[in-house]
């Protein structure tokens, strides 16, 4: 046993990421890690590679029990990460990059001595062709990901872990991946491989470990399984009722979208909204759903298409000019760009429509605390304490302080990104309440998100998205979670 | 063979072209500014400008910004004085010593706090001035054995001691900067800071080097200056600042951070020089001077600007001013 | 680091869960601490400091930098930064001032052209500033050029308002000198227009949050613009003040101004990264190191200790703060 994990644990605040979860790993084996996304996948990685310390449980590597944080101790025990963010310096060379931060390294970096080191490690990888002066910046996407697999190289490591590694690859890129890949499992070390991929799940993997809800499930070798067993394994979540009612909507459409081109789709998308409906967009990383939304708010530059808001042309150019129409968007990093995490709960509420409660320019303070004190109480926030920092509040509440302060703007379409990413169960319901309630006073809601239960559950109708397309959309009573999880990882279904 | 030689020079084409004209001009219009003696005056502004530049482009590429290297001078120019009697050389090597320890001493500080470096040195800005007049008396210091300092006032062909020093510094730095590990993780963590940490290079130690000769660098140019000249007050080379970090910016150090060399710092000094010696031989006052920095920065901060902005990155204008490369990861988990 | 989406926790927890807030005031509470120290050191130490005469002579000069380090609170509370052509700038004011009023412009007249030009410069700079060029290096290079034309035209002589001199320059209203009334004036209204306004709350949001005021529809080059016009406004009045209190200036007037008012701003707690601070901490942080300033004279400090020690005190407190700072975004 290469490496062996038992009973992790792992809580951020209120929601249990990992739950007594076992995990092992065989020397020169590639063990895929499959599971919907926050069933626990990136917390076991963050885990094993040292930026994160487990509550509880046990991690051994080749037979001796060993503690991987922090992450100098992951390095030293031989655990190497590709992360979906590459770790290299784009101002510095290729050659320089793969001697970057490396112990042992001799002090003077004289150009013909790293040239000839580098081109070693290219070659184990597939890149003899590239020039190890070029700087990285230069370099295309598939040769930044082999890179950083031969940055790894130099680390001997014993434990890879490949984070999904071909999200953003075009076929023949990810062919060159998956072989060397294959090629450093032969010589003895061990890949876990964590993907939505199925159809590289059955080229590449020996055995398949499936996680749900943080818990895991024994792993399967590959030879045992096909499409449907594995789908099965990793769905059998209770949607309960979290979701409320579907509700009925006009047929006349509020927002029109019609070939719309911009960075991350490869083809265009056309779509209507109807007043009083929700849309749900689902796909995963890197599959245009996410692009849509943003071109749509205003803030991704699309290359082509129209859009109509109500029958009139509407302009896509600024994140200002699509707010003035009346979109509202929720982004999907609230800590990035989704609340102002040092400011009053009430100033975040009232950011994006000030102007309605002032007069000349003066804010009546009286007003705001009125429209915030209601709006906070629509989504159960403590009106007594609206003057404290939004950054005091647990995840959950401060994602519904930046899903609420849209309420008040009175918008006629609200756009949302992963709207309840990190966000316990009780506040996920009462956000879906409130969209629902905004549904129904006749907004349009689209929302993106890569959680496709949680698509089922709310969207009237649901589009699905893979690798830049749209590939299906149906009502809501059309789809099973089933067909739904199969769309979205390009899957035919078996019966 | 052509297309590397041609990658070579891409960097350094907008400054030299600036160098070029500017020259020109300059010497058409300046009768005194011509031929071995043109060459000299530009030399000559190494000692100072060049190299307070240096040290500040250092920590330019290093993605931050040494506000206290006027200071730094200026109480380095007091040392130097209060040391003569260890002799010529002495006296700048104590000067130049105490310097890069305070500046070790300032990066590790903003290393370790991991505060930015524009707040802290504005205090150590004023803290060091302090100091200088402290250590001066609150008076300018004369050197009293005044023959001591002669062999810097000679001048051979377009050379100094002053400016071979200098030119020493900047080759010595410069072969720092491009063949040694401590050298290019200052470009690493000037670049992509949080990627090259992730990657193994340490946090604090490339900025302590980065300090380290920036203010080595200032302690240098103030202790030449004092012992060429043979006093120190304590108020001087507050315009320091302005200088060098025109001089650098002019000569193509990137404000980005992680990119850049020492060739373009020399080249941006030649330029500034080339443009004070030529108001100065026509008798303009030092606040023309001034202008005429501002107005360069300026322009130069602009064209990087734009150059980054429209997609100029591969004509002259561009080469060299790349932006970062485009990160293409979605944002769902 | 970010949390998992969509997992059911095994026993659910109570939607609502608000972690105890950490001490927002607890900055201001040390720089006012502080500033409580050091005056009661300075009362006990100096006998010589608690007259009318010395505490005029305190506010008089906490007031200029006062005035300039509140007009600047807006530009650093939207996160750009600090104008490293505070100096030059008031100097310009000055210098236009006095010039006026020698040459029999009558001094309503004077007072606004000077402000307007102020705001047509500050603009100037902030549309540059807006566009997204660096702010350090963007006002670095303007101080230069103010200098350099105000000294090319002045010739490097001093300006004088010969006979038309201005009388009110040294005047005192109710015993309170006419700069600290302007100051106390001017801080008042920064300090609604900061927490009152819309444009005083975008500004806010701006410092704390660029991108999130972003996609709030906040403009950020209105903010941006606003600030320095704020600024500008400040940089005039201050150099009118003087210009009144002199009658005569140079191109090397206000020598020290960039600095001490800069210390003021830090040391009166506002985030040179913007989104914490306000106008009144700034004028705190003037009088703070006026008192501070006033207290080493008065006790025959030298020009040199005085400079280490305001150094000193601002390292000091910078750190304290951005340490502080650091520790309350950890936790959250």
């Amino acid at each position: 046993m290469r490496l062996g994990v038992r009973r992790l644990s792992k809580r951020y605040g209120s929601v249990q990421a990992l739950d007594e979860i076992d995990f092992e790993l065989r020397p020169g084996e590639v063990m895929a890690l499959l599971g919907e996304n926050g069933a626990g996948k990136s917390t076991l990685v963050k885990i094993l590679s040292g930026l994160v310390s487990p509550d509880s449980g046990e991690i051994e590597i080749d037979g001796s029990s060993a503690t991987l944080y922090p992450s100098a101790r992951s390095q030293a025990a031989g655990v190497a990460v590709v992360h979906q963010e590459y770790s290299s310096v784009p101002t510095l060379s290729v050659a320089e990059n793969l001697v970057l931060g490396q112990k042992g390294v001799s002090p003077l970096w004289l150009p013909g001595r790293l040239n000839a080191r580098a081109k070693k490690l290219l070659a184990a990888v597939g890149l003899d062709n590239l020039d190890p002066r070029t700087t990285v910046d230069r370099l295309s996407v598939a040769e930044m990901q082999l890179l950083e697999i031969a940055r790894l190289l130099v680390r001997d490591a014993r434990v890879l872990i490949f984070d999904e590694p071909t999200a953003a690859l075009a076929d023949r890129e990810i062919e060159r991946v998956l072989t060397v890949i294959r090629r450093l499992a032969s010589e003895g070390r061990s890949v876990i491989y964590v993907t939505h991929r199925l159809p590289e799940v059955f080229r590449l993997a020996d055995r398949v470990t499936v996680f749900r809800n943080g818990r895991s499930l024994p792993a399967k070798p590959v030879s045992e399984l096909d499409v449907d067993a594995v789908i099965t394994m990793m769905l059998g979540r209770e949607l309960g009722t979290m979701f409320p009612n579907h509700g009925s909507f006009e047929s006349k459409p509020i927002f029109q979208v019609d070939g719309l081109l911009a960075s991350g789709l490869t083809q265009s998308v056309s779509l209507e909204l109807r007043r009083g409906e929700i849309l749900g967009l689902t796909g995963q990383l890197g599959s245009g759903a996410s692009a849509v939304i943003q071109s749509l708010a205003g803030v991704l530059m699309p290359t082509a298409g129209h859009v109509q808001l109500d029958g009139e042309e509407l302009s896509l150019r600024s994140r200002a000019a699509t707010l003035k129409r009346g979109i509202a968007y929720c982004t999907a990093d609230r800590k990035r760009d989704g609340i102002f995490a040092g400011r009053a709960i009430r100033e975040n509420l009232s950011s994006p429509w000030m102007r309605s409660v002032s007069s000349g320019g003066w804010i009546s303070g009286r007003r705001e605390r009125r429209r915030t004190k209601e709006v906070a109480a629509q989504f159960a926030i403590d009106v007594k304490r609206l003057g404290i920092a939004v950054s005091t509040l647990s995840g959950g509440n401060q994602q519904k302080v930046a899903v609420g302060k849209w309420l008040g703007a009175e918008p006629r379409v609200m756009l949302l990104e992963e709207p309840t990413r990190g966000v316990d169960i009780g506040a996920r319901a009462e956000i879906y309440q409130r969209l629902r309630e905004l549904c129904n006073s006749g907004v349009g809601i689209i929302v993106a998100s890569s959680d496709t239960s949680e698509i089922l559950g709310l969207s009237d109708t649901i589009a699905t998205f893979y690798r830049g397309q749209m590939t299906r959309i149906m009502a809501y009573n059309e789809w099973t979670e089933d067909a739904l999880v199969r769309e979205v990882m390009h899957q035919e279904s078996a019966t | 063979m052509i297309e590397n030689f041609i990658g070579r020079i891409k960097p350094y084409a907008l400054p030299l072209v600036v160098l070029i004209i500017t020259w020109i001009v300059i010497a058409s219009i300046t009768p005194s500014f011509r031929g071995a003696g043109s060459v000299y005056a530009v030399l000559e502004g190494f000692p100072m400008v060049g190299l307070v530049a240096l040290g500040l482009g250092v920590t330019i590429i290093a993605g931050e910004l040494d506000l206290s290297v006027g200071s730094m001078a200026a109480l380095a120019a007091t040392i130097a004085v209060l040391t003569e009697s260890a002799g010529l050389v002495g006296c700048i090597v104590i000067a130049t010593l105490v310097g890069t320890v305070l500046g070790a001493v300032q990066g590790t500080l903003i290393g370790r706090l991991q505060i930015n470096s524009l707040v802290f040195t504005i205090g150590t800005l004023i803290l060091l001035r302090g100091l200088t007049y402290i250590s001066s008396g609150n008076a300018p210091i004369i050197i009293q054995n005044f023959m001591m300092t002669d062999p810097l006032l000679d001048r051979y062909w377009i050379f100094s001691i002053s400016s071979i020093t200098a030119l020493i510094v900047f080759i010595l730095i410069g072969l720092f900067l491009t063949y040694t590990r401590w050298g290019r993780e200052i470009f690493a963590i000037g670049g992509a800071r949080n990627e090259a940490i992730a990657a193994g290079v340490p946090r604090v130690q490339p900025l302590t080097v980065s300090f380290a000769i920036s203010a080595g660098c200032a302690s240098l140019a103030g202790a030449l200056a004092a012992t060429r000249g043979g006093s120190a007050a304590p108020q001087n080379y507050a315009d320091l600042l302005l200088s060098g970090a025109a001089a650098a910016l002019l000569g193509g150090i990137s404000l980005y951070g992680g990119r850049g060399s020492v060739l373009n710092v020399a080249l941006g000094v030649a330029v500034l020089t080339v443009v004070a010696t030529g108001l100065a031989a026509r008798g303009s006052a030092a606040s023309l001077v001034q202008l005429v920095t501002g107005a360069l920065l300026l322009i130069m901060i602009t064209i990087e600007f734009l150059a980054g902005r429209l997609t100029l990155k591969d004509t002259i204008f561009g080469a060299g001013l790349r932006g970062r490369s485009r990160k293409t990861t979605d944002t769902s988990d | 680091m970010s949390e998992p989406s969509g997992v059911e926790p095994v026993g659910a927890a109570p939607s609502q869960s608000t972690r105890r807030p950490r001490a927002d005031w607890l900055p201001q509470a040390i720089i006012a601490g502080l500033a409580v120290t050091a005056i009661t050191v300075s009362i006990i130490l100096t006998p010589s400091f608690l007259t009318i005469d010395n505490i005029r002579a305190i506010l008089r000069n906490a007031s200029i930098v006062g005035i300039v380090a509140v007009a600047m609170t807006p530009m650093t509370l939207s996160g750009n930064f600090v104008s490293l052509a505070i100096s030059q700038s008031s100097m310009l004011a000055m210098v236009s001032f006095v010039a006026m009023i020698g040459a029999g412009w009558p001094q309503p007249v004077a007072i606004l052209i000077v402000i307007l030009a102020l705001i047509v410069v500050g603009i100037v700079q902030g549309i540059i500033v807006a566009t997204g060029l660096n702010p350090i290096i963007t006002t670095l290079a303007a101080g230069a050029i103010i200098y350099g034309v105000v000294s090319e035209i002045t010739g490097g002589g001093i300006i004088r308002a010969g006979d038309n001199l201005v009388s009110w320059g040294s005047s005192t209203l109710a015993g309170i000198p006419i700069q600290v009334l302007v100051f106390l004036f001017f801080t008042i209204l920064v300090t609604i227009l900061m927490s009152r306004t819309v444009i005083g709350r975008e500004t806010m949001l701006v410092g704390a949050n660029r991108a999130t005021a972003g996609i709030s529809g906040i403009s950020i080059f209105r903010v941006t613009i606003l600030a320095f016009v704020i600024f500008s406004v400040g940089l005039a009045l201050a150099g009118i003040l003087n210009g009144a209190a002199f009658n005569q200036a140079t191109a090397r007037s206000f020598p020290n101004l960039t600095i001490d008012v800069i210390a003021a701003l830090l040391v009166g707690g506002t985030a040179i990264q913007g989104g914490q601070g306000s106008p009144l901490r700034s004028a705190g942080g003037a009088l703070l190191i006026a008192v501070i300033s006033n207290m080493m004279v008065l006790n025959d400090f030298s020009t040199g200790g005085r400079l280490a020690v305001q150094g000193g005190v601002v390292v000091v407190i910078v750190v304290l703060l951005d340490q502080m700072r650091r520790r309350r975004m950890a936790s959250s």
